[in-house]
C-alpha cells in the first residue's frame, strides 16, 4: 500500500513556565493511502498538535513530516498553504467555520482561495451541499445551525477541493451520540466514495470503531493499540 | 482572489464590528448633547475619549479572528493573509477614533479633533503592536 503521510522521529516542544515541554515525544507513523485511523488519547496528550503538525499548521522541532511525497520541512509558508488548500482538509475541534456567515460562504472559502470561477464555485458548493444532504440550508448562518449540521459543513468544506487527506480533531466531542455517528458515517462514506484517507483524533473510545486502524497517544508518545 | 477575501472581510466586519461601534458612539453623543451641550468643553473630551477608547476595547472582535484563523486553516497564502492584518488595522484605527473624531470637527473643534485623530491612530498602532491582534 502507498504511504501518504510519514512521520519520522517527531518531536514537538512548548515552552512554559516551567521550562520547555514536550508535547510530541520521538512519534513515528505512516499512513497509507485509502486507510481511516484513529488516534485516540486523553486531553493534553498531544494529538491536536500531531494533526497540525501533519496539516502544516505548525512545524515538528525535530523530525520530518512526509505527505504526499513533500517534505513539509522543506516547504515554505506558500507551500505549505497550498498543500492545506488542496491536499490536506483539515477540521478543527470546534469546526472552525465563520458563525456569522451562511453555509454556502463557509464553505466557499478555500474555493475563493483556490481562485475558482464564480460558476464553478457554485456548482461546486451545490454539489457538496448535496452530498453532506444539506442543500435545503445553504443560506442559514452558521450559528443556526445544530452541532451535528456545523460538523457536516466542516466536513463539506474540508472536502472542497477534493483533498486525498483530511484531518479531523475530536470530530464527536460537542455531539450527542445520534448526530457523532452520523458524522462518522459520513466520514466512511467519503473515505469508500474517494479513497480519502481519514485521521481521526479524539479522546471517546466509541469513534474508535469507526476506523480502520488504533493508535494510541499517550504524554506525547505514540503506539499500535 | 484578494477581491473576494476583501469582501468577505467587510462583510464580517460589518456584521461584527459596525452595529456595536454605532451603538457605545450614539450613546456617548446623546448623552453628551443632552447633559453637557451648553457647559465647558472639557465635557466633549471626557466624552469622546473614553468612547474611543471602548469601542476599540468592546468592539467584537472574535469574527474577525476566525475568519482569519479559517484563512489559515483553508490555505491562504501569505500575500492573503498580510491583506487581511492591513485590513483590519486600518479598520480598527477608523472605528475607534475616525467617528468620534469627525463628531469633534462637525461640532466646530477641528484643531482638537484632528490631534484626536492622530493620538488615537498613535494608541491603537501601539496596543495592536504590544497586545493581542494577531497573536
Amino acid at each position: 500500500m502507498e504511504p501518504v503521510i510519514i512521520l519520522r522521529n517527531v518531536w514537538k516542544y512548548y515552552k512554559s513556565k516551567h521550562g520547555s515541554i514536550a508535547a510530541l515525544k520521538g512519534v513515528n507513523l505512516v499512513v497509507h493511502r485509502g486507510e481511516i485511523i484513529g488516534i485516540q488519547g486523553p486531553s493534553g496528550s498531544g494529538k491536536t498538535t500531531l494533526l497540525k503538525i501533519i496539516a502544516g499548521l505548525e512545524r515538528p522541532d525535530i523530525g520530518d513530516v512526509v505527505v504526499e511525497g513533500y517534505n513539509l520541512n522543506l516547504l515554505d509558508e506558500n507551500a505549505l498553504a497550498l498543500l492545506r488548500n488542496t491536499i490536506v482538509g483539515f477540521i478543527p475541534q470546534d469546526y472552525g467555520l465563520v458563525e456569522e456567515l451562511s453555509v454556502y460562504e463557509n464553505i466557499e472559502i478555500p474555493l475563493l482561495l483556490a481562485g475558482m470561477e464564480r460558476d464553478e464555485r457554485k456548482a461546486r458548493i451545490l454539489e457538496l451541499l448535496q452530498y453532506i444532504g444539506l442543500e435545503k440550508r445553504e443560506r442559514v448562518k452558521v450559528k443556526y445551525l445544530s452541532g451535528g449540521e456545523k460538523q457536516r459543513v466542516a466536513i463539506a468544506r474540508a472536502l472542497a477541493n477534493t483533498p486525498s487527506i483530511i484531518l479531523a480533531d475530536e470530530p464527536t466531542a460537542n455531539l450527542d451520540w445520534e448526530n457523532a455517528e452520523r458524522v462518522l458515517q459520513l466520514f466512511r462514506k467519503v473515505n469508500k466514495d474517494f479513497n480519502t484517507t481519514i485521521v481521526i483524533v479524539s479522546h471517546d473510545p466509541r469513534v474508535l470503531e469507526y476506523v480502520d486502524r488504533r493508535l494510541i497517544l499517550y504524554d506525547g508518545v505514540l503506539r499500535e493499540a | 482572489m484578494s477581491t473576494e477575501v476583501i469582501k468577505l472581510f467587510l462583510k464580517v466586519y460589518t456584521i461584527s464590528m459596525g452595529l456595536r461601534y454605532a451603538i457605545i458612539l450614539s450613546i456617548v453623543i446623546l448623552i453628551h448633547e443632552i447633559l453637557f451641550l451648553s457647559t465647558s468643553n472639557i465635557w466633549l473630551y471626557v466624552s469622546i475619549i473614553p468612547c474611543s477608547l471602548a469601542t476599540l476595547v468592546y468592539a467584537d472582535k472574535k469574527l474577525l479572528r476566525e475568519l482569519h484563523e479559517v484563512l489559515i486553516i483553508c490555505g491562504s497564502r501569505k500575500l492573503v493573509l498580510l491583506v487581511y492584518k492591513v485590513l483590519y488595522t486600518v479598520f480598527m484605527v477608523l472605528s475607534s477614533c475616525l467617528v468620534p473624531s469627525t463628531y469633534m470637527i462637525v461640532k466646530g473643534y477641528g484643531v482638537p479633533g484632528f490631534l484626536l485623530f492622530t493620538l488615537s491612530v498613535i494608541v491603537v498602532l501601539m496596543i495592536q503592536r504590544f497586545v493581542v491582534v494577531f497573536s
